[in-house]
This record gives structure tokens, C-alpha cells and sequence, in this order.
């Protein structure tokens, strides 16, 4: 019950893929992208709507409607999540799976983008009935997904476990002499079922990483430097974890609960800690006061590091930023007045395309080791993962001072650039 | 909870007192979103002796390997 969808000539452009439009447009207007090219950038390669039924702990049988946005693949196999949540459709996957493109090129992997989910709260599902409609669902996607043609992650409400149960799936549609060859048709697995070493820090590391680079071109020393952190979360607990390590000082963080503050600093691990055993929140940490969560971006810090959500530097709160570093944790935590205003008042951003990409590259490797029959180590990895995302900042700078461009614009240029090589030189079919 | 329409915030845990954000029209990734599963009892990793493949004595997870 496959079905091609066709893209409309009116696509709604809302939220996330007003901002993924807005962007690729700037960039493409820059650098005179090649219209034939842009039009092909402009739509998605395939869409999918699955629809499949699945049978209840109760008996009866429920119909689940699945997708999976396939956007470019010009540079290798599409790659991006799968997420669970009853806001999935056509338009949001269509969006995100564009984002999913620009990053892996900018990121300078041989991946796509793509992106889809199934229509569901999965609240309302047993553990079995979710791992039978993951299953059938995979089932239905049959081969339009593969190890070297479109690579699952998890994403809202799925997980290694999700990842595992699609695996099997696939791998048992295959003929017994084939089936080890296809443990890279999803990444974000189990460590024991073919996942990689230091993939839940990948992206914390990777916002640490373009900190520290970020700092050593500017001839800054982190020792001391006090960062707030929105989000303590994995991204934003990893980063804050690293960037103490290198001697920095965590003087507040805002999680769901609210905001707390010590100007003096305090310890990362101590109020992971603390948070683990009081359901996730951050506040009555004993070394810290409570704030109004108005105040949080006002505070008095070298480095600010937005990691939970998007819209969270607006023009209301960009005036009163005092830091003279935004590294971009989470997705489009600022929005384009916030931009305009902390540009202008010389901050710097490092972009969440460059900032968070970390853990993309951590699943790129997780791919590549079960390709090649490898098994990496955890320093190997947080090496290797250094390395590229090392390449990706220099990248990202150099253009920037070239085109006398912001980081974030820069970043968007070299991904659609690497795009547009890769058009020309392999021409259009026929 | 109110029908975030287009947001992950309509099935977050947070949503009703989130001192994040209090526009949850149209958020697509948050880090402090709970995920389903978490939320009540961790669910074991089920791993097939075929799923595992040369990463068989790797399991430093201990998960309960299904045959």
C-alpha cells in the first residue's frame, strides 16, 4: 500500500520549512545558484505514504498512516529520523528532510536528506503493539529504504530500541546470505546490535568542538569563561561536560523546570547528578539560586549555548545578550531579528547547521563501521569526530571571511555549493 | 493538554508549566522534549543473535539477548 504523493505547486510554507526555504534562498541568491539546479533543490525526490494495519493487544486491527520524505540524494544515500508523534505529515517531514540535506552536505558526508515518521501517540500504544506497528511499518517501506539508499535514525519518541526492531525487520525480509550486510540500514542502534561507541555525546562534543575551534582563531582561553546552558539535556549536559573539562565555568542553566544561577560557578556533574534523582529538573540544586526565566539570557557570561529549542533569542532578549558567543545547540534557537541585532553588536554565532551536526557525523561513522566490519573505540571515535568537525568549521570561516558573510550564511553556502558541483559534474539524466 | 497544533509540545510531559517557551505553536525538536518511553518503565533492548552479527561479544550493555 504504497503511494507516490505529487508536490504541489502551492507548497505551504509554515515554521520549519519557511525558515529551511528562507535560508537556501538567501544562500542560493549569493552565490547565483544555477536555476535549473535550484529548482531541483527546491523540491523533494520522493515522498511516501504508507498505509498499514496492525493488529491490537485487544485484538482488533488499527490502519497507521506512515511517511518517509526523501529530499536529495545527489550526494549519497538519504539519511534522517524517524519520529513517532501525531503531528507528523507530508509538510513537516518535507521541511525536515531539506534541513537533513543542507547539514550532511555541509558536513562534507556522502549522505541526503530525508525524513518521516508515523501519525500516532505513542502513549496510547503497549510496548508489543509499538514494536508491531514499527515492524509493519518497516515492512511497508520495504525497499525504499536500504543500507545504501535511505538510513533511519531515531528521532521524537523512537530510540535504539526502535532502531533494533526496524533492523531485524529489514534484515529478515533478506536472504540468509545477506542479511549481515545490511546492519547499516539504521544508525542510532544498540551498541550491541551494531551501534557505535559515543554516539549519546556525539553532539554535545560537537558544540564543544566549534566552541574550542571557535576560540583558538579567536586566540581565547576557555580556562575560566563563564557559559549558561538552555537545556540540560544530552546536548546541552555533553557540551557543558566538555567545555568544563577545558576549564570553563558553568555559571547557570534553564531547563523545563526554570532557571537557576552562580555567578561563581557550578559543577556539571553535580547537578547532572542532582537532576537524575529529582525527575530531570535542575532547580533546588543546593550550589545555585533559582532565577526568573525572563532574566536567563541577560546573565552576565562569555558564552551562551541555547540547546533545547528553537525561538529562544527573539528581538525582545537579543538587546540584553551579554555574551560575545552563541554556539547554537539546539535548532534555530535564534530567530532573524535576534540575528540581526547580536550581529550588529559584534557577537558571534556559531549556527546550528555547523554547531549541532556532531551527531549526524556520529552516525555517519556508526554506518561506516558496520559497512566496513569495524568496531571503533570510544577515543577513536571522539578523535575521528574531532577531525571533521574541524574540517567543517575551517570550511565554514573561510567562507565566511571570503564572502564577507556571517558563519551561518557561509554555512548554508558551502552545502549548496557542494550540491551544485556534484549537478554539474554529473549532468542532468538524460 | 491543549492541541499544539504542528508541535511536539502536544504529547510533552513539560508542556503544561515549560519555563522554555510558552509559544508551543509549532516546535519540531526540543531537548528537554520526554520521550514516550522514558517516561515509565525503561523498556530491555531486544537483541537477536542474528541483529548482533560480529558485534556478538560486545554486548557491554547486558541486554537480554533473544534467540
Amino acid at each position: 500500500m504504497t503511494t507516490l504523493t505529487k508536490t504541489s505547486k502551492k507548497t505551504r510554507k509554515q515554521g520549519m520549512l519557511d525558515n529551511v526555504m528562507r535560508q537556501f534562498d538567501n544562500a542560493a541568491d549569493i552565490i547565483g545558484l544555477n536555476p535549473n539546479i535550484r529548482k531541483i533543490l527546491e523540491v523533494t525526490n520522493n515522498e511516501f505514504v504508507v498505509h498499514f494495519p496492525v493488529r491490537m493487544d485487544n485484538g482488533e486491527v488499527e490502519i497507521f498512516t506512515g511517511y518517509r520524505v526523501q529530499h536529495n540524494n545527489a550526494l549519497g544515500p538519504y539519511k534522517g529520523g524517524l519520529r513517532y508523534h501525531p503531528t507528523v505529515d507530508i509538510d513537516a517531514a518535507k521541511a525536515l528532510a531539506m534541513w537533513m540535506t543542507w547539514k550532511t552536505s555541509l558536513a562534507g558526508l556522502p549522505y541526503g536528506g530525508a525524513k518521516g515518521g508515523i501519525q500516532l501517540d505513542p502513549s496510547n500504544y503497549s510496548l508489543a503493539e509499538l514494536e508491531r506497528i514499527t515492524r509493519r511499518f518497516t515492512y511497508a517501506l520495504g525497499d525504499n529504504i536500504g543500507p545504501e539508499l535511505d538510513i533511519p535514525a531515531p528521532d521524537v519518541n523512537t530510540n535504539p530500541q526502535t532502531m533494533a526492531w526496524i533492523l531485524d525487520t529489514y534484515m529478515s525480509t533478506k536472504s540468509p546470505s545477506e542479511r549481515s550486510t545490511n546492519m547499516h540500514v539504521v544508525t542510532g542502534k544498540p551498541i550491541g546490535a551494531g551501534g557505535s561507541e559515543g554516539r549519546d555525546r556525539a553532539t554535545g562534543y560537537g558544540v564543544f568542538l566549534n566552541i574550542k575551534f571557535w576560540a583558538e582563531h579567536k586566540k581565547v582561553d576557555l580556562k575560566d569563561k563563564k557559559f549558561i546552558v538552555q537545556g540540560f539535556g544530552n546536548v546541552g549536559y555533553w557540551a557543558a561536560h566538555f567545555l568544563e573539562k577545558e576549564g570553563a565555568v558553568m555559571t547557570a542553566v534553564q531547563d523545563a523546570y526554570g532557571s537557576i544561577a552562580n555567578e561563581d560557578g557550578m559543577s556539571v556533574e553535580e547537578l547532572m547528578e542532582y537532576a537524575t534523582a529529582n525527575k530531570g529538573s535542575v532547580l533546588g540544586f543546593a550550589d545555585a539560586v533559582p532565577i526568573d526565566k525572563n532574566d536567563f539570557f541577560a546573565l552576565n557570561c562569555d558564552i551562551c549555548i541555547p540547546s533545547a529549542l528553537g525561538n529562544q533569542i527573539t528581538a525582545k532578549n537579543a538587546p540584553k545578550i551579554k555574551a560575545y558567543l552563541i554556539a547554537e545547540g539546539a535548532n534555530g534557537p535564534t530567530d532573524v531579528e535576534a540575528e540581526e541585532i547580536l550581529l550588529k553588536k559584534g557577537i558571534d554565532i556559531l549556527p546550528d547547521i555547523l554547531c549541532n551536526s556532531g551527531g549526524v557525523i556520529g552516525s555517519y561513522f556508526e554506518w561506516l563501521q558496520n559497512r566496513n566490519g569495524e568496531i571503533w573505540q570510544l577515543d577513536e571515535v571522539m578523535a575521528k569526530l574531532e577531525k571533521k568537525m574541524g574540517e567543517s568549521f575551517k570550511r565554514v570561516l573561510e567562507t565566511s571571511q571570503r564572502r564577507k558573510a556571517d558563519m551561518r550564511t557561509a554555512a548554508f553556502i558551502i552545502a549548496i555549493e557542494r550540491l551544485e558541483e556534484a549537478y554539474v559534474q554529473r549532468g542532468i539524466f538524460p | 493538554m491543549k492541541d499544539y497544533r504542528r508541535s511536539i509540545c502536544s504529547t510533552c510531559r513539560h508542556a503544561p508549566y515549560c519555563s522554555l517557551t510558552t509559544d508551543m505553536s509549532n516546535i519540531s525538536s526540543c531537548s528537554e522534549y520526554v520521550h514516550h518511553l522514558d517516561t515509565g518503565e525503561e523498556p530491555t533492548y531486544m537483541v537477536s543473535i542474528e541483529m548482533m552479527g560480529n558485534n556478538r561479544q560486545r554486548n557491554k550493555r547486558k541486554e537480554p539477548v533473544l534467540n
